[in-house]
């Protein structure tokens, strides 16, 4: 009854059916459908595509149907990650990967959007310890991307511990854990877990100092218990030794200088001490880890939590009050939408652009892939700090891959297009010219990654007949005006020497959209009178093809299309050759040049 | 990893590519592969956007075929005959696609790229400068020669559509005489064998 169908190129099906409503009874309701290979259910959390965020939204899905204007729509009831609600909820009184479900009435608790918003399904468990709630195992949490316990209440913008019967009319037990998965008792849980990781430090004795070990125990004691960090302040002695390596370390002087004014600390002296210290230990073992290579347990990982979560911490302590942030500007962000997306998304992403969040997403990204990538991470730091001032020791960098490259694999995103025109409309557009034409587009975002330590998108123009050989284009989105902006006025003062001796230039992209007016193409003749006498069938023939005959006008007149082509051909030739000449004899007088080319 | 093998796949799909260049904008996927299939298996066609070039150029488009040797047989017929799609008498054009025509492509196994900063008072510095100003230059001149073809271009199809317009009178005057019995008339006046008859 239900076929499949392709959804934007998509495979999808509709699952279980459920009552049809609506006024007219021409709305089908559903129970659950599969998309692109995933199959979705009633209450499953969701990603959900907004355009142009660097994060995703995340809810659930409370409804799903398709309307006889066989739009397929879902509804989905929202989860806020802590910063988008910082007004309401002090940072540090949550956990890197802590949601807040939307309960109450107002707007912003829920929303109805097109079916294909939906990028990918996410695994969002519930650890309140209510009793309606079945407490999820050990296994379960290690899988979840993220947990909630809390509310948001949309109406009165306040934070609850407690949660309510009924949310958006839907009871409450299904937006909860599933029944089929309860299986342990939350408190064992807890429990068990310390019991596993103190072991798992402990097997790692051989490589690891005491003190070390200690602390991490801490750090992931910490970091189990809800992700709530546990202060040592008497291991700081020990921890001198690391120190040395604490330059090496851009975010740390953000981090905790952030700390020290931070209101809630009270003893502000002391904490960013510990901060530092716990910096430094963290870049003195992940060395060690280079060194010695042992593969280690995910004891990085937790570390580099813990790293996110001071960072942020203190951030969010310190940053002015986000007075932007209102309820509907979920709404606001997915597509096709009002005007307050802007605003929005210029605070969304100034959170998420900082270099404090790519550094802690790179640490995250380390462990899992472990020897290769600690060489990096130490590198990488290093880059930065020196980009920082905007000053060079004279040396080549070497890009290597940027460390968040694995992130968000499932993320498929608008076709660029329209990600183009939206970055074009916001000024986030940049065109780099004088890069290598073998570049693909990773590399490109690599090389904007160390040279200005931004991220970004990225895509290469693609050769043509008409595009120079010897050097390459590509068009690459920032996630905010003034960091595009920066890129250029730094591209244009500045000089960014690549591998193949070019300069780096840039500057603000204005692309052209290939169905804007209808292009012309000249070449294609025809009879004006003939064209309406031609029967019908002929004239929706136009697509056919063929090899002309030399006998014919047709023939002639292609062979003086030809001619024109040999000739533009040769043109071009030349032109790019010279082109590359001129280059080339200027290359020459570089110093360094030689050194830089491989 | 598996890059290498990522890589060496790709390589052997640009073999297998065709670029074909100087289409109509009216051609669409199915016309590409109608126009193709006689020469193999078509598996994939693929338009190359204009996100750069103000003006109107023509389409092109990458034809994945089924092997090297249809993209040869697609490449050398092309070459060789004045080839139309979707219209005429402006001929498309083949040639072997090269990687950096995909969109789409994995890097370089072992590839390193290094990048940095000069400094100002780096004696490189100036000489970058010159550079940066020098590829201006460049891409101004490739604008321009863009304008100039395009201008050629135009030229020809409006020369051309004159000529065909009196090709099409002299060929309809030519039906006329011949059915209203003009040429057997005057044939018979200047004594000679009426047409059609010999």
């Amino acid at each position: 009854m239900v076929e499949a169908e392709k959804l934007e190129g998509l495979e999808f099906k509709w699952g279980v059916m459920k009552k049809k409503g609506g006024k007219k009874k021409d709305v089908q309701f559903y129970g659950s459908f599969t998309y692109d290979g995933v199959e979705y259910f009633l209450y499953d959390s969701v990603y959900l595509f907004g355009e142009g965020e660097p994060d995703p939204h995340i809810g659930k899905l409370i409804k799903m149907w398709e309307g006889s204007d066989k739009k397929k729509k879902v509804k989905v009831l929202w989860f806020f990650r802590p910063r988008e609600i910082s007004r309401f909820l002090k940072m540090e009184e949550a956990s890197e990967n802590e949601l807040l479900l939307a309960s109450g009435e107002g707007r912003g608790l829920f929303n109805i959007n097109p079916l294909e918003a939906i990028s990918g399904k996410c695994n969002v468990v519930c650890v309140s310890k209510d009793s309606r709630n079945p407490q999820p195992t050990n296994e379960e949490l290690q899988m979840a991307d993220y947990i909630f316990c809390r509310t948001l209440d949309v109406g009165t913008c306040k934070v609850m511990d407690k949660i309510d019967d009924e949310i958006a009319g839907i009871d409450v037990k299904l937006l909860l854990n599933k029944m089929d998965n309860k299986k342990d008792a939350g408190t064992q849980k807890v429990g068990s877990e310390r019991k596993e990781v103190s072991e798992n430090a402990g097997e790692n004795d051989a490589t690891v100092s005491t003190t070390e070990r200690n602390l991490s125990l801490n750090y992931v004691a910490g970091t189990s218990n809800g992700y709530r960090v546990v202060d040592s302040p008497n291991h700081d002695a020990n921890l001198d030794v690391y120190l040395i390596k604490q330059n090496s370390y851009p975010s740390k002087k953000t981090a905790s200088g952030l700390c020290i004014t931070s209101a809630n600390l009270a003893n502000a002296n002391e904490i960013k001490e510990n901060v530092s210290h716990r910096k430094a230990c963290l870049v003195g073992s992940e060395e060690k880890v280079k060194n010695a290579s042992v593969e280690l347990d995910d004891r990085p990982s937790k570390k580099s939590k813990l790293n996110f979560e001071y960072v942020d911490g203190s951030k969010s302590s310190m940053g002015p009050p986000r007075s932007t942030f209102d309820t509907s500007c979920k709404e606001a962000a997915l597509p096709g939408v009002s005007p307050d997306d802007g605003k929005y998304k210029s605070k969304h992403c100034k959170d998420s652009s900082g270099t404090e969040k790519s550094i802690s997403k790179k640490l995250k990204s380390d462990c899992e892939t472990v020897v290769l990538s600690n060489g990096m991470l130490l590198k990488a730091p290093a880059d930065q700090s020196h980009n920082d001032d905007c000053k060079s020791d004279g040396q080549g960098l070497e890009v290597v891959p940027r460390p968040d490259t694995n992130r968000r694999k499932w993320f498929k995103g608008l076709p660029w297009d329209d990600q183009m025109r939206n970055a074009y409309e916001q000024g986030t557009l940049v065109l780099l010219q004088n890069l290598d034409p073998s570049y693909t587009k990773e590399e490109v975002k690599d090389i904007v990654w160390h040279g200005f330590k931004a991220n970004c998108e990225a895509k290469m123009i693609q050769r043509r007949m008409i595009s120079s050989p010897y050097s390459g284009q590509a068009f690459v989105i920032f996630k905010q005006k003034d960091i595009a902006e920066r890129v250029v006025k730094k591209l244009d003062e500045g000089c960014l020497l690549l591998s193949n001796g070019r300069p780096l230039v840039g500057r603000l992209g204005t692309p052209c959209f290939p169905e804007g007016k209808r292009t012309l193409f000249y070449g294609h003749i025809a009879i004006d009178k003939l064209r309406y006498q031609m029967p019908r069938e002929q004239r929706d023939a136009v697509s056919t093809s063929h090899c002309s005959q030399p006998n014919t006008y047709e023939y002639d007149m292609a062979m003086e299309w030809i001619l024109l082509h040999e000739r533009s051909d040769f043109l071009w030739k030349k032109l790019f050759w010279e082109q590359e000449q001129e280059m080339r004899k200027l290359k020459k007088k570089l110093k360094a040049g030689n050194k830089l080319m491989l | 990893m598996g890059t290498s093998e990522e890589y060496a796949a790709f390589q052997e799909k640009v073999k297998r590519t065709v670029y074909i260049d100087n289409l109509s904008p009216q051609v669409t996927e199915p016309v590409m592969k109608n126009a193709l299939d006689q020469f193999g298996n078509v598996n994939s066609v693929q338009f190359i956007p204009n996100y750069i070039v103000p003006g109107n150029i023509p389409k092109c488009a990458l034809v994945e075929m089924e092997s090297k040797k249809q993209a040869d047989a697609v490449i050398s017929v092309i070459t060789e005959f004045p080839f139309m799609i979707s219209g005429m008498p402006r001929p498309v054009r083949a040639s072997a696609a090269v990687e950096n025509m995909f969109d789409d492509r994995p890097r370089k196994p072992d590839r390193k790229i290094h990048c940095r900063w000069l400094d100002n008072d780096d004696p490189d510095f100036e000489i970058a400068k010159k550079l940066k100003h020098l590829s201006q230059i460049h891409s101004k001149e490739a604008d321009f020669l863009l304008k100039k073809q395009l201008q050629e271009e135009e030229k020809l199809a409006k020369k051309q559509q004159e000529e065909l317009k009196a090709h099409y009178k002299k060929h309809e005057l030519m039906d006329g005489i011949m059915s209203d019995g003009t040429a057997k008339r005057l044939a018979r006046l200047y004594n000679i064998r009426p047409p059609n008859e010999g």
